[in-house]
């Protein structure tokens, strides 16, 4: 085939998969096209039948013959006590609270196990960056010297996100949307740790804390080259040490790193989850 | 395909301590008994026709036929509190999969598990490899390619190919532009052809990588 040719294909293939979305206008080329090369015509023959199958094998699986009744069963027990079905719900609400705030009254608070001085403190985030490469040990820093060892107000007040800065106060909304509604805002702010600046968010649960941490880069700082996981064209760097996951990205002059004593895996794919977002943040902040 | 998705009939989805909150019929609407049967066996007769759609979409999406069976029953619960909102005529079955994908969504967040899971995106690359002659693999094969292709990918693919939705329906449903639509629908079935050839080879039924099929 020559070039025009292939270019001519190329075009015909995508005009006849639009046309199965109902996504496009007719085309008389293509249609041409289609009548005289035979190669295009196998190949539409070929994806017909390959989505044929596909369809053929995933249709032929069936729910197990019971969830039909249960779906109009619990349809028709709401119609019939719309409200009053919400009852046990509360009930178990309630409880359920009540034993929170019990096993809440057992965990083991981050401060009992903390290093309790300054010095003690900074000895242990300098013990935990060495373990790691050293630009995870950026963000991890921030984080533990920040949030790890704070105590913090049960019920922050709204001025908290004033203390980001008009420019990332977005920050703080992006990763509240993508955190389960159990964890609340702790940080939003611009903090120092070292002589560097960071700009911090951090949200917590009874049990987990995270810290979305960013600061410029400095001279020969980045990410190692190989390695890593990409998510919506984004590569990501991965570490962890004892407890703390550390994941990052960075962007032409900034690192950006999620830190928490979350799995490795919901580490990771938070941070996957928060990155387009907060680098269109990033971006436009660079752009002015 | 149907009329267009109607979206604002999406009240607040499942959540926490939602359950303790009201009805859409309490949104100033209240519902008498006599009204109430009537609306119920028209949502049993506009909706439950679905099921078998939401469920194999759902254990394909989720990969797991437990969780699938719990979510399909937490989307009709969702379209039930909110059909009175639900004007006749429209889309019902492209509504019932945008809550589906909503819950799947809200799922994936109460447990830490997002969409983007693959520990690698797959490149953009050219197929290079031939695709077997669809008639020779099991269902079992194709599935099991299908389940390879990262979550995002695999979803468009089941609603364009399996469900037929249109893409304007896949961009509502997911609520994604429409080119996003088509370049992860293109990508996808091309992933999904490289796991087949894959599969095709070790069974033997291609013996070659490159651009010859054994047919």
């Amino acid at each position: 085939m020559t070039a025009d040719r292939d270019y001519g294909c190329r075009q015909a293939l995508e005009y006849f998969e639009a046309l199965t979305g109902g996504e496009t206008a007719s085309d008389a080329k293509a249609q041409e096209h289609l009548k005289a090369c035979s190669s295009c015509a196998s190949e539409l023959e070929l994806r017909s039948r390959l989505r044929a199958r596909l369809k053929a094998a995933v249709r032929g699986e069936l729910p197990m013959p019971g969830l039909h009744d249960r779906v109009r069963a619990t349809i028709r027990e709401r119609e019939r006590a719309p409200r009053s079905s919400w009852l046990p719900n509360r009930v178990m609400l309630a409880a359920a609270a009540m034993a929170s705030l019990c096993i809440a009254a057992l965990v083991v608070t981050r401060s009992n196990i903390a290093p309790s001085t300054l010095a003690a403190q900074d000895e242990f985030i300098g013990a935990m960056q060495a373990r790691v490469a050293a630009v995870f040990g950026v963000g991890l820093g921030d984080h533990l010297h920040c949030s790890w060892f704070r105590t913090f107000p049960s019920l922050p007040g709204p001025e908290l996100t004033s203390a980001l800065g008009g420019e990332y106060a977005p920050l703080a909304k992006i990763v509240r949307d993508q955190v389960p509604d159990r964890f609340r805002l702790v940080i939003a702010h611009r903090c120092s740790y070292r002589g560097r600046r960071f700009v911090h968010v951090s949200m917590k649960d009874d049990v987990n804390l995270l810290s979305l941490v960013i600061t410029d880069k400095q001279a020969g700082e980045s990410f190692p080259a190989s390695g890593g996981t990409v998510a919506g064209g984004i590569q990501l760097h991965h570490a962890g040490v004892d407890r703390f996951q550390v994941s990052g990205f960075e962007t032409a002059d900034q690192l950006v790193f999620l830190v928490s004593d979350l799995r490795p895996d919901e580490n990771r794919n938070l941070l996957a989850a928060l990155a387009p977002d907060v680098n269109r943040v990033l971006d436009s902040i660079r752009k002015g | 395909m149907g009329g267009p998705i109607p979206t604002d009939a999406i009240i607040a989805m499942p959540d926490g301590d939602e359950q303790g909150q009201d009805e859409p019929a309490c949104a100033g609407v209240s519902r008498g008994p006599a009204i109430a049967e009537d609306a119920g066996s028209r949502f049993e007769a506009e909706a439950l026709p679905h099921l078998n759609d939401l469920y194999r979409t759902a254990a394909r999406v989720l990969g797991d036929r437990g969780e699938a069976e719990d979510l399909v029953q937490e989307v009709y619960l969702t379209a039930w509190k909110s059909f009175h909102r639900f004007e006749p005529g429209t889309n019902c079955r492209a509504w019932l999969f945008k809550i589906l994908f909503y819950s799947i969504n809200h799922h994936w967040r109460r447990r830490f598990r997002f969409p983007l899971l693959s520990d690698r995106e797959p490149a953009e690359r050219e197929v290079a490899c031939a695709t077997p002659l669809p008639e020779r693999l099991t269902d079992e094969e194709i599935l099991a390619a299908l389940d390879k292709a990262p979550r995002d990918f695999r979803a468009v693919v089941l609603l364009a190919d399996v469900e037929e939705f249109s893409y304007k329906e896949i961009a509502g449903i997911l609520n994604i532009p429409i080119g996003t639509v088509m370049s992860r629908l293109s990508r996808g079935r091309k992933l999904l052809r490289e796991q087949l050839a894959t599969v095709a080879q070790s069974y033997g039924i291609l013996k070659t990588n490159n651009k010859r099929s054994e047919a």
